[in-house]
């Protein structure tokens, strides 16, 4: 029947296939297509890896010179902060290392003279409702990788872990399970 | 003992393991900090913003990016986020109780009582808990003013120098408190002038109380009262509960005595008051009169009580003679047997019984009388061994100076954190005699009315940031010392101020002190010699700071012991108490301090002002009390405006009908209607988001509004603030609006005979059926419904629950504001409570059982009883109230989407949702907005969150969480001691901390140790609702009265009611 | 399908003397001709009503529900009154066309598609309630339906009637729009096959999906149409069931009974037929269908109105009589409360018009003046709207005295009410306009003419 060829629904049909045909080739062709779509729906921030004022080094530091993460990072496991060391500790090192000719060593150095606080960014930034606290799971044996990653490998710090809900609460149900921690999973664990 | 009560003043294991960081300790004592402020408060600044986090708890929908700023130099052994306790002593009041306060990031933020303080003993009012709202009040002063002007300090000093080196005669005005430095600083300052003389006032001050202790003992000292050792009170309308030296241990004490497991009998509370005051509700036993005849029944009992035990005093005998019983009973138409059988039972507890007077002369001395005949004297009275210094001894008068004023002779007069403008009343003529003053200086945190009158205005540091020393009781010695350096740069401490200013003009400065600080510890050594304490000054210094103070173990031995009576001086007592006036016409109007806010000095604080008053539950306002008999003559009900007439000036104010006061008394709250240009009282036209709050609608919907700040009748009253003036009221016909959060419609409800007895929900019961039965009134097991929920079996080795004593608990509602402090719960202002929605976490209800006229109170907390069934869990359509492995009923703000079920289906109603963004609406979260002139108006008070506890945000249901940051806290800090369990008593919830009373006991009940499960066991115990089998696990302990047997009660009733008959038919009849 | 003999003692369903032919003239004339002054003047009110509407809902939403009057004593209030009088009034349509479909009462063929397509807009009004009555309807939407995420999983809460009612309704609506659109088919193949303008034919054309009206087709719709309908008949009593669990499974005095549900579904029904009457009498004056919805269907469903309506006053007495007589303190309070508390007046004015109103559809003059049975469909509708208000209000008095509050609608819950009377007339008169207002397929399936086809060609074999 004539009449049946040009029945719009036909078109429709086809417009509609052609659209899912889009989508699955979004999802194929763009690279970590769902990664993006996490990050879209839940604020996953990983892999943010802002630019910071003073571009301090990781690798160098913990990663070839070997400085503990709690040389810098001390008090970190007596509260619930993260502790960023301020600058008097980086002098503790750098008032014996000559600055000649090292302009971001002079620009620290000048920030301490001058009293300057230095204004990093923050990268791994839990919401506002959720408490984390550091001393908490030092105390229990979580070493710093575990969330932070290989830190010590890195130029830039990154966020390595998704940090999303599901990714904690795995990592608490896996440790209780396996007898390791017995880490709660109610939500005042985490939530009040 | 000292240790073990450290172990409960230090809260974090670092404490418990001995390592008090002591450069958190010493950070104050470098003068350098007092110097350049500027620094720290900017690092202070600096810290939240970096952390950021603490004011904004939101779900938003866009990343924000965050910065963290490190300080420079971070001080030794300082961890960001993590908390440092401070001992220390309350400035709030004269009391000046022991307090330990919270900082986190150099941040004070919960204040709480300090356990091993000889004051307060561990409780602390509502007045303190919400002094941090005072400190990061947005409208502190921050510059000094000259004529307006803002001025440097520098150039303040300056001008005032000139001033200074050529004045001659110098008046010196500041509050009540109990400190050395203080009245030494001052002498000091003033003794460099020809003329210099020092005038401590404090509105609420006992001067009747000094005054009569004078005539009768011959010294201006106050005893200090122990009611654990009274078996029966007379409470001659003194609300002593609120108004009396040391206050909370008067709570303390008498709801210690009401512990029935601790004691064979509970105390007898007589209450003789026109008004039903707050610890009228207390009573076990209340007569109605007119305020102004309290005194009368005072000596007409005191003079039954001669009779009984036979004293024969010649002095006292004569003052009693005009008040027989007969003639008293005639004047005042209280039932003559009513009070022999008083007389009888106060005599019979000789020695055991004590009496306190309302701050009249006559009230007090008539209960002086008493004390003097019923030999509290030297047993509950202790006037020798360590009376009260709180309200210090030799005050002029305040009339005197602004006599002084008024007669031109003054130069200057300072006034040093008190209000005179406001907290005198109109007939006194300060203001029109402070002009008269060459120059006035102002010493204040507001500019407050005073400050308005002042050409000179200095910005004081609030008490938290200052060092000050006390001694409220003889030889306990109270230490004050910063909690955090002042924010601002430009203000300066009074003492501060005094020693520069004395150095400056070169005089000798106590101890040769430079600063505060100095003279502190100049105070200090003096004590340690005082005390003969051996060792060091440092290592003694040291020690005070840890238990903030320091009280000689001698001296707590001799405390516990029986004091030598003080014996009765040569005083003309007739002239004092005066003959038997007639019974009085009309109406009288008695105005009272209100529990909350007092004298009225934090009326810019939303705590305070949105704080539900004890006995009316009215917030952001006053208003005029009215009796039910009364209302029914006048035709009034709650809600009208009422006109009222006194002292030829009169007021409209809106009605409030009160069960249970006197037919011809009408109260108003003092306190209100202040006029300076503050926030939450006049309207601050710099910052318009805030007047929300105390704004009202005219309620015609034409959305007009005005402040709903109600009156301050001290423009019309005398000098004597809380005498009662003859008043006419008379109804306007048009209607008023008052808030307040128990709507006044229950009140009839609950006073119909029986309603409310049949829903078993607030159970009090009689002393007698009490000692027959201790399960009476309590509901019966077979009550319950069938379930089909099992028992609840839960992971935690630990589970927690409650156990609030209502014989304990006298509705004071210093756990409310705690709790709102500790929680970062929002203030929502006038129309918002009104509407219902107030969002405190923790309410006091009170009930009004029996009749109208004769109503008994009784209070009861209500948080969230954490049913084990909880009804509100399975409604919830997305899990975000959820039950917790330790029986905890957990709400999960971040879940929430608001369909408010839980709310519904809560019997308790103790769920409160997030109507609008309240903290929003309050300029809360506007840390980093900017005004036209790049101030930041509201950053300091967002300074003023809790960091442990989540803001919510709009659209969120929140609800107490027995305070589970507490809980999470001591279950990882006992973890980490190696401990299986939280041992008993670590954890305290704020409402429990705070409680002076010790009505709230917060604890494991899976371990039959705990002291919350034997409460629990309590055969009086019972759980709210508990037929509906939601399984709540708060136990209430039932309110028992110990009446007078009823027969002579009822025959009072009778004898009333003919009384007033008579009074109706024939004006005047009575001889 | 009833044989000739049963329809022949029946009154014609189509009066007027009008042609098969006429059906479709007069069926679609509404979508093919210019609307009268009249139409354009309910339009034009309805679109303003609803444009306030949106306005309101958009401030609420921004500044937070403290706009509205419900408060910490009483967390529910006009969004849930609404909320479930939509619901209610979208029984209707289904029953209508399925249950009476089953029951083969042909009667109801020139009024089911009106009906149905009442009860698809009803729903819509409905839906809005829930989500926006939420404190953050953001997250509602992505939080009430349970699907693998990111959070633990989290999921929902299947013990929660709210989480009941989020299937139950969604439900509802799909199968009603489904079953409505389904029906249509035919009608738009008509209007396509008479519409002139090319957009007008391509539109018609897509939604009739080609329909020939050949054998085939109609063996398969006839098929289809019958398994909807004995899909949608449970629905009929499942839904409103499961909205009455919002109340029902809570434990308030007043709200936790077990009547609730056999007496919302009645009540449902109830307020439904009503809404039809007081939808159709103006209809098909204003689109000249008198002689397709003719005075005995009114009748009809005049009928149904006074059984339903007895129904649910019966439920009333009931309830009240258990309350009182089982003697439990707090169940007989919240009763005695509804009846003389400060909210009486509302009580008293659900009993009038529940009660009593139906009662006049005994008299058979009143069942058949039109005037009467409109003015009562509408005391119907004021009188059920009240109900639900009446079951919300006993909130303002639960366990805890101090805890009693009041409620006072302010200006935004009256705007916001009157405002989704605007949305489901705005959808109801575009219906009109557009689409074909009566099942013309089958209207003349049982049109005189086609029926003595149909016996003569019986009577040839």
């Amino acid at each position: 029947m004539p009449l049946e060829k040009r029945s719009p629904s036909t078109l429709a049909g086809v417009l509609a296939l052609a659209a899912v045909f889009v989508l699955a080739a979004y999802i194929v062709v763009v690279p970590d297509a769902w990664h993006r779509a996490t990050n879209l729906f839940y604020y996953a921030n990983q892999g943010y890896q802002p630019a910071q004022p003073l571009d301090y080094n990781h690798h160098l530091h913990a990663g070839i010179r070997k400085i503990p993460c709690l040389y810098c990072h001390a008090g970190i496991d007596r509260g619930a902060k993260g502790v960023v060391p301020s600058l008097s500790v980086c002098m503790n090192c750098h008032m014996a290392i000559p600055t000649k000719d090292r302009p971001k060593l002079e620009q620290l150095v000048s920030w301490y003279k001058t009293g300057t606080p230095v204004e990093w960014t923050k990268v791994h930034d839990l919401p506002d409702f959720v408490r984390f606290n550091h001393r908490q799971h030092l105390a229990a044996g979580v070493v710093c990788q575990t969330c932070h990653g290989p830190i010590q490998d890195m130029n830039v710090v990154q966020q390595w872990a998704p940090l999303t809900m599901g990714w904690c609460v795995n990592c608490h149900r896996d440790s209780t399970a396996t007898g390791r921690h017995n880490a709660p999973t109610t939500c005042q664990t985490c939530h009040y | 003992m000292s240790d073990t009560h450290a172990s409960h003043e230090w809260k974090s294991p670092e404490q418990r393991r001995g390592e008090v960081p002591a450069a958190s300790l010493n950070e104050f004592q470098n003068p350098a900090r007092l110097e350049e402020p500027s620094d720290s408060a900017r690092r202070d600044f600096l810290k939240i913003m970096g952390a950021g986090a603490a004011a904004v708890g939101f779900a938003g929908c866009a990343r924000p990016v965050e910065k963290i700023v490190p300080e420079v130099n971070r001080p030794e052994q300082f961890t960001p986020g993590s908390k440092v306790w401070y001992a220390s002593a309350c400035q709030g009041c004269a009391d000046a109780c022991g307090i330990v306060v919270k900082t986190i990031d150099a941040r004070p933020l919960k204040l709480e009582g300090r356990k091993a303080s000889l004051v307060g003993r561990g409780g602390l009012c509502s007045r303190a808990q919400a002094a941090t709202y005072d400190l990061y009040d947005p409208e502190r002063l921050q510059r000094p003013l000259v004529a307006g002007e803002a001025v440097s300090l520098k150039a303040f000093d300056e001008t005032l120098l000139v001033e200074l080196r050529q004045a001659r005669s110098v008046r010196w005005l500041r509050g009540a408190y109990p400190s050395e430095v203080k009245r030494r600083s001052v002498e000091a300052f003033l003794a460099t002038f020809q003329d210099g003389r020092e005038t401590v006032w404090d509105p609420i001050a006992p001067d009747a109380a000094l005054k009569v202790q004078e005539l009768l003992h011959g010294s201006r000292i106050l005893p200090r009262i122990r009611l654990d050792r009274a078996d029966r009170i007379l409470d001659l309308g003194s609300d002593f509960l609120n108004l009396y030296w040391g206050r909370l241990d008067l709570a303390r004490d008498l709801s210690h005595r009401r512990d029935l497991d601790a004691f064979p009998e509970p105390p007898r509370l007589t209450s003789v008051e026109g008004l039903l005051s707050h610890t009228g509700t207390n009573a076990d036993d209340r007569i109605q009169v007119r305020q102004s005849q309290v005194a009368d029944v005072g000596f007409a009992v005191a003079s039954e009580v001669a009779g009984i035990v036979g004293d024969s005093d010649p002095r006292i005998r004569s003052a009693l003679a005009p008040y027989s019983i007969g003639k008293v009973s005639a004047a005042t138409g209280i039932a003559p047997e009513v009070l022999k059988a008083l007389a009888v039972d106060l005599a019979k507890h000789r020695g055991k019984a004590v009496a306190l007077g309302a701050p009249t002369v006559r009230a007090q001395l008539a209960a002086g009388i008493l004390n003097i005949l019923l030999g509290a004297e030297g047993t509950v009275l202790d006037g020798t061994v360590s009376p009260s210094y709180q309200f210090e001894t030799g005050t002029e008068d305040i009339a005197a100076l602004v006599a002084d004023l008024d007669s031109g002779k003054v130069d200057i007069l300072f006034v040093d954190g008190v209000n005179p403008a406001y907290g005198l009343p109109e007939s006194a003529g300060f203001a029109k005699a402070a002009a008269k003053a060459k120059l006035v200086v102002s010493l204040a945190l507001h500019k407050d009315e005073t400050a308005e009158l002042a050409r000179m205005v200095l910005p004081t540091t609030h008490w938290l940031e200052d060092w000050n020393a006390a001694e409220p009781q003889k030889g306990v010695h109270q230490l004050a010392q910063p909690t955090i350096s002042p924010l601002y740069k430009e203000v300066r401490s009074s003492t501060d101020s005094l020693l520069a200013w004395t150095r400056v003009l070169g005089k000798p400065t106590p101890w040769n002190a430079a600063t505060a600080h100095d003279a502190v510890q100049g105070h200090w050594a003096d004590v340690q010699s005082g005390a003969a304490v051996a060792g060091t000054f440092e290592a003694f210094w040291e020690d005070s700071l840890r238990h903030g103070g320091h009280v000689s173990h001698a001296l707590r031995v001799a405390r516990e012991g029986a004091p030598a009576p003080r014996p009765l001086s040569g005083a003309d007592l007739v002239q004092a108490a005066g003959p038997l006036s007639p019974p009085p016409e009309g109406i009288e109007l008695a105005p009272y301090w209100p529990a909350g806010i007092r004298e009225g000095a934090q009326a810019n604080n939303p705590h305070i002002m949105e704080l539900p008053d004890p006995v009316t539950k009215q917030v952001w306002g006053n208003a005029v009390l009215v009796g039910p008999a009364r209302a029914a003559l006048l035709g009034v009900k709650t809600e009208d405006l009422v006109h009222v007439k006194a002292q030829g000036s009169e007021f409209d104010l809106v009605a409030l009908v009160v069960p249970g006061q006197h037919k011809d008394v009408v109260g108003v709250a003092l306190g209100y209607g202040r006029t300076a240009k503050l926030r939450l009282l006049d309207g601050n036209p710099e910052l318009p988001v805030w007047t929300r709050l105390a704004y009202a609608d005219d309620g015609k919907g034409s959305g007009t509004k005005t402040p709903a700040v109600g009156v301050d009748v001290l423009r019309i009253s005398k000098t004597e603030t809380v005498t009662p003036l003859a008043a006419e009221v008379s109804r306007t016909g048009r209607d008023g609006r008052l808030s307040a959060t128990q709507l006044q419609q229950d009140i009839a409800n609950q006073a119909k005979p029986g309603d409310g007895e049949w829903r078993q929900i607030a159970i009090q019961v009689n002393w007698e059926e009490y000692e027959k039965d201790r399960k009476v009134g309590t509901p019966e097991e077979e009550s319950k419904l069938f379930t089909v929920w099992g028992d609840p079996v839960y992971k935690s080795p630990q589970q927690w629950g409650m156990a609030i004593d209502m014989n304990r608990c006298n509705g004071c509602s210093a756990c409310v504001v705690g709790c709102s402090v500790e929680n970062n719960v929002p203030m929502v202002g006038f129309e918002e409570v009104r509407r219902g929605r107030e969002m405190h976490w923790l309410r006091i209800d009170r009930y009004f059982h029996g009749e109208l006229e004769e109503p008994q109170v009784t209070h009861q907390i209500m948080v969230c009883q954490q049913c084990d069934n909880a009804p509100c869990e399975t409604v919830c359509p997305v899990l975000a109230t959820t039950h917790s492995d330790d029986g905890l009923n957990q709400m999960t703000y971040n879940r929430c989407i608001g369909t408010r079920y839980c709310a519904n289906n809560c019997p308790y109603k103790v769920r409160r949702f997030n109507w609008t963004n309240n903290w929003k609406a309050q300029g809360m979260f506007d840390l980093y907005e900017k005004t036209d002139d790049g101030r930041t108006p509201n950053a300091p008070l967002a300074m003023a969150f809790n960091p442990e506890v989540t803001v919510r945000s709009r659209g969120v249901m929140e609800k107490c969480t027995f305070c589970v940051q507490r809980v999470q806290n001591a279950r990882y800090e006992s973890k980490e001691l190696g401990l299986e369990k939280v041992p008993d008593g670590e954890i305290q919830t704020a409402c429990q901390q705070s409680c002076p009373a010790e009505a709230i006991v917060f604890g494991d009940i899976k371990d039959p140790t705990t002291k919350v499960s034997r409460l629990i066991r309590s055969e009086r115990g019972y759980k709210v609702l508990d037929w509906l089998q939601v399984k709540p696990n708060v136990t209430y302990l039932p309110r028992v009265r110990h009446t007078a047997d009823r027969k002579a009660v009822s025959a009072a009733v009778a004898a009333k009611k003919q009384h007033e008959d008579g009074a109706h038919e024939a004006p005047g009849a009575e001889p | 399908m009833s044989t000739p003999e049963t329809l022949r003692q029946r009154r014609p369903l189509v009066t007027g003397g009008k042609t098969v032919h006429d059906v479709s003239l007069d069926v679609c004339a509404p979508a093919e001709r210019w609307g009268s002054r009249g139409y354009w003047l309910g339009f034009s009110t309805s679109q303003t009503a609803l444009f306030i509407y949106l306005c309101a809902w958009l401030l609420v939403q921004t500044i937070g529900l403290k706009l509205v009057g419900i408060n910490n004593r009483m967390d529910w209030g006009s969004f849930i009154v609404n909320f479930v009088f939509w619901v209610g009034i979208g029984h209707a349509g289904t029953l209508i066309s399925a249950i009476l479909f089953l029951f083969r009462q042909n009667w109801r063929t020139s009024i089911n598609r009106a009906a149905e397509a009442m009860t698809v807009f009803a729903v819509s009004c409905a839906g809005v309630f829930p989500m926006l009555h939420t404190g953050r309807p953001w997250l509602a939407i992505l939080f009430v339906f349970p699907y693998p995420n990111f959070r633990g999983p989290l999921w929902t809460n299947f013990r929660s009637p709210l989480e009941w009612d989020v299937f139950a309704v969604s439900t509802y609506a799909t199968v009603s729009v489904l079953f409505w659109y389904m029906g249509m088919i035919p009608d738009l193949a008509t209007l396509r096959d008479r519409a002139k303008h090319p957009i007008r034919k391509y539109l018609y054309g897509l939604f009739s999906m080609g329909w020939r009206g050949s054998m085939r087709h109609w063996v398969h719709y006839e098929t289809a149409y019958m398994i909807f309908a004995a899909l949608a008949t449970p629905l009929v009593l499942s839904v409103h069931t499961i909205v009455s669990f919002d109340f029902a499974v809570s434990i308030l005095p007043g709200w936790h009974t077990t009547i609730f549900p056999p007496y919302f579904v009645a009540g449902a029904i109830f307020s439904g037929f009503a809404m039809v009457v007081t939808l159709l009498v103006p209809a098909r004056k204003l689109f000249h269908l008198e002689d397709y919805i003719t005075i005995d269907h009114l009748e009809v469903m005049n009928k149904i109105i006074l059984l339903t309506g007895s129904l649910v006053g019966f439920s009333y007495i009931t309830e009240f009589f258990i309350a009182v007589y089982s003697g439990a303190p707090f169940e007989k309070f919240a009763f005695l409360n509804r009846a003389f508390g400060p909210f009486g007046w509302a009580y008293w004015i659900m009993m009038s018009c529940n009660l009593i109103t139906p009662q006049f559809f005994w008299f058979k003059k009143i069942r058949r003046s039109i005037p009467l049975m409109f003015l009562l469909s509408i005391f119907v509708n004021i009188g059920m709207w009240f109900e639900r208000y009446v079951i919300v209000v006993t909130l303002t008095r639960a366990f805890v005295m101090p805890q009693w509050g009041t409620y006072v609608m302010t200006f935004w819950d009256a705007v916001i009410l009157l405002g989704s009377f605007g949305q489901f007339m705005t959808l109801f008169l575009l219906f009109c306009r557009v689409l074909p207002v009566c099942n013309m397929s089958e209207i003349k399936a049982f049109h005189p003419d086609t029926l003595r086809q149909i016996r003569e060609s019986h009577d040839h074999e």
